[in-house]
């Protein structure tokens, strides 16, 4: 196994405690940082959010395949030159008002950033003018992404898609949505741009939307 | 006009006349009758089914998402719910001084006194003796806004869309049945009720009170009334005597109620001298940590894996259940409620499974399951026991051959990583406390463990498992009831209705979703530590 597969199968299983060392020793065996974060953690997490999708794997081997994949970024970051990364464009995510879940938000931000997305996360309970203000002092960004996990913050979720809507700006942007309430007739009716069903969709979707899949 | 039909609801008999394109479950409701709805009629549990005997589409069908477009019979399968409901807490000694009305002592009036523990799932009111405060009988029920909803979240719901008043209804009307029938049994007069106290988590407290539970569900989930109300019978429409008096308890936060505070009262948490940790499973985690120097509460969203929702072959604690599974002699052992063929797997014997299949080798620490042929030496003979089903691997308990419906009893993967999401959510908790303490988990020198699922769940397992810190497993005491015997408390002596009220504002409540850790440490905590690494 090349170092780098072996970088990919700790991110698979999630091992956080060991990816550190695994690496380092990639990075002293002379691999590039590149390739490292491309091969061996990008298209894991990859293989990690089709599993996903195909109900192999369940939210909790998700999420420590993400923990183990910030702690191996952390080690590589030194390493990669400004640039190397977010080369698709930037995304905007946020939990609505009223809500403050975040770890699904986190998981779709997580797999975003993968997909080669630069992406700049306001957290949870984000009132509609933070979302707004955040839009105006990034003109660059590419997508907005909202997410609501209550049948209670639905309402909010339509709010703030509507104040996007409305906004000048509307036209450079796309607007994404999802959560476990959320479906496809309801990001229709609210007139978001496009919504996926998890993780892993979320990613592809975000290309489909800038044009890059 | 809409047109009307005759619905008949049989074994009842009830036959009511219906507008076209009511649906069967609000037909249902309408006739009386409390069906079973836990997702409140999106028709996504499948709870709601009966059989269309009589009209145009007849066979099962599921009630809420059946409209009545003819005259129709309907058998509505349903069942007489036998649960084991906990009543029994430990109880502190009190004097009796309940400060009601002709309670001073100063007549030879008999009087009595009522104390309630509104659940999510079942009430329990308790009847009292006024003047020994001794404890008379019992009496207790399904609440019966479960049609409208299982969880707190999906009731909330349906008021924000439907309003409360039905909601509000059913649980006064629930609330005077068993005032009704503890009174019959004890021979006393409902009229003689001088005091009542009610415990509920907090949107319990809201529903009954028919205050919107909107501020509950949105962040930061504050509840819209946190101190304590004393209040007259007819503003909460209990028939009781018409001076006496409703204590309601405060709440501490939107998920940490008046059964939480009536916990701590029972146990008088801010004069204990030891560090301790009272946890409360159900949906949520209602967890209390500290001693009379500090106290500091949570909520924590273990879900409804340990009631047996959402786990393949999960119910309640109900006849038939697996409640205990062990290893005796070297083979895999069940105990089942009430001694019959098993029907399913709840909390309790969800834990022991678990921790049965961390002992045996079959469960590595991150949570998965192992193939068969990696078990060696005593574990090969549990070897036959993890198939695939759907292609996932599963864990058999019980073979079809010698289930209730022919069907295996398993435990599967998926249902192994819902009990990492809950008991990852508990620990997490625990561990965000005590560095709120600036203490460490090992440091807590006692656990109390309230309600019924920490009454039958094995402590030790629970610790294997890693829901409890593994260095606790030799300091945790079930308290039983603890809810119910802080209701007891208050309402025999009024000085301890007070001081409830007095904790509930001294305890610090964290909110765990706003704690930048939280996250990490929940992450952390899905491992299952004391199994195998693989």
């Amino acid at each position: 196994m090349s170092k780098i597969d072996e970088v990919a199968a700790l991110v698979e299983k999630g091992k956080a405690k060991q990816i550190g060392a695994a690496v380092q020793a990639a990075l002293d065996d002379g691999c590039d940082p590149v390739e490292i974060l491309n091969k061996g953690m990008i298209d894991a997490m990859g293989v990690v959010g089709e599993k996903f999708k195909n109900n192999e794997i369940f939210v909790p081997e998700m999420l420590v395949a993400a923990k183990a994949m910030k702690v191996g970024v952390e080690v590589l970051k030194p390493h990669l030159s400004s640039g190397s990364t977010g080369a698709l464009g930037k995304v905007i995510i946020a939990t609505v008002a009223g809500d403050l879940h975040d770890i699904g938000k986190n998981l779709v931000a997580m797999m975003i950033e993968s997909a080669g997305f630069e992406v700049i996360d306001l957290g949870v309970d984000v009132p509609i003018d933070k979302i707004m203000a955040a839009v105006n002092e990034n003109p660059d960004v590419k997508i907005v992404a909202l997410s609501a996990l209550l049948t209670t913050t639905m309402p909010s979720l339509r709010d703030s898609v509507a104040a996007l809507n409305a906004a000048p700006f509307r036209s450079n942007i796309k607007v994404m949505v999802g959560g476990a309430p959320i479906t496809q007739a309801f990001a229709d009716e609210i007139g978001a741009d496009g919504y996926s069903e998890d993780a892993a969709s979320a990613a592809t979707l975000a290309k489909t939307l800038v044009g890059a899949a | 006009m809409k047109k009307q039909f005759t619905v008949t609801f049989l074994p009842q008999n009830l036959v009511l006349q219906v507008e076209e394109g009511t649906t069967l479950l609000q037909a249902e409701q309408m006739a009386g009758l409390e069906p079973d709805a836990p997702c409140g009629g999106k028709g996504t549990c499948g709870k709601c089914k009966v059989n269309i005997t009589e009209g145009d589409r007849q066979g099962i069908a599921l009630a809420c998402q059946t409209l009545v477009d003819c005259d129709m019979k309907v058998d509505t399968l349903y069942q007489e719910k036998v649960q084991r409901i906990l009543t029994d807490g430990l109880s502190r000694q009190v004097p009796v001084e309940p400060g009601a009305a002709w309670a001073d002592g100063s007549t030879d009036r008999p009087f009595y006194l009522m104390a309630f523990d509104i659940g999510t799932t079942t009430i329990v009111g308790y009847l009292l003796d006024g003047k020994t405060g001794r404890e008379l009988g019992l009496a207790s029920t399904m609440n019966p806004q479960h049609q409208f909803g299982a969880d707190v979240i999906a009731r909330s719901n349906y008021v924000l869309e439907n309003g409360g008043e039905e909601m509000q209804a059913v649980v006064r009307k629930a609330l005077n049945q068993l005032i009704g029938q503890a009174c019959a049994s004890a021979g006393v007069k409902r009229e003689e009720i001088l005091q009542v106290s009610i415990v509920g988590n907090t949107c319990m407290h809201h529903l009954f009170m028919g205050i919107s539970p909107k501020s509950l569900v949105l962040a930061p989930y504050v509840p819209a009334v946190k101190e304590g109300m004393i209040l007259s019978p007819g503003e909460c429409g209990l028939n009781i005597a018409e001076e006496g008096k409703v204590l309601m308890f405060p709440n501490i936060a939107g998920f940490v109620g008046g059964d939480t505070v009536g916990c701590m009262l029972s146990v008088a948490f801010d004069q204990l001298e030891d560090m301790t940790l009272m946890i409360d499973i159900g949906t949520n985690g209602e967890l209390v940590m500290g001693n009379r120097s500090k106290m500091v509460t949570t909520s924590t969203a273990a879900g409804p894996a340990f009631e047996g929702a959402k786990i393949e072959c999960g119910m309640r604690g109900a006849r038939g259940a697996i409640s205990h599974v062990s290893m005796k002699d070297g083979k895999l052992s069940l105990e089942v409620i009430e001694d019959v063929k098993p029907v399913g797997i709840c909390g309790s014997g969800l834990i022991d499974g678990i921790a049965f299949m961390i002992r045996s080798g079959i469960l590595d620490s991150y949570g998965g399951l192992c193939d068969p042929e990696d078990l060696e030496g005593e574990a090969a003979d549990l070897a036959w026991r993890l198939k695939e089903r759907d292609g996932k691997p599963v864990f058999v308990l019980v073979p079809g051959e010698e289930t209730a419906s022919g069907e295996d009893i398993y435990i599967s993967q998926k249902d192994i990583r819902e009990v990492q999401l809950a008991k990852g959510a508990i620990a997490a908790g625990i561990r965000i406390m005590a560095e709120k303490l600036s203490i460490r988990p090992e440091d807590i020198r006692q656990v109390y463990l309230a309600g019924a699922f920490g009454n039958y769940m094995d402590a030790a397992n629970a610790c294997e498992i890693g829901l409890i810190p593994y260095a606790l497993k030799d300091r945790i005491t079930p308290i039983g009831n603890a809810a119910g015997e802080g209701a007891k408390l208050g309402v025999v002596n009024r000085g301890e209705y007070e001081y409830a009220c007095r904790m509930a504002e001294e305890a610090e409540f964290i909110e765990l979703a706003t704690e930048n850790e939280f996250q990490d440490t929940f992450v952390d905590e899905l491992e299952f530590a004391r199994a195998v690494e693989r």
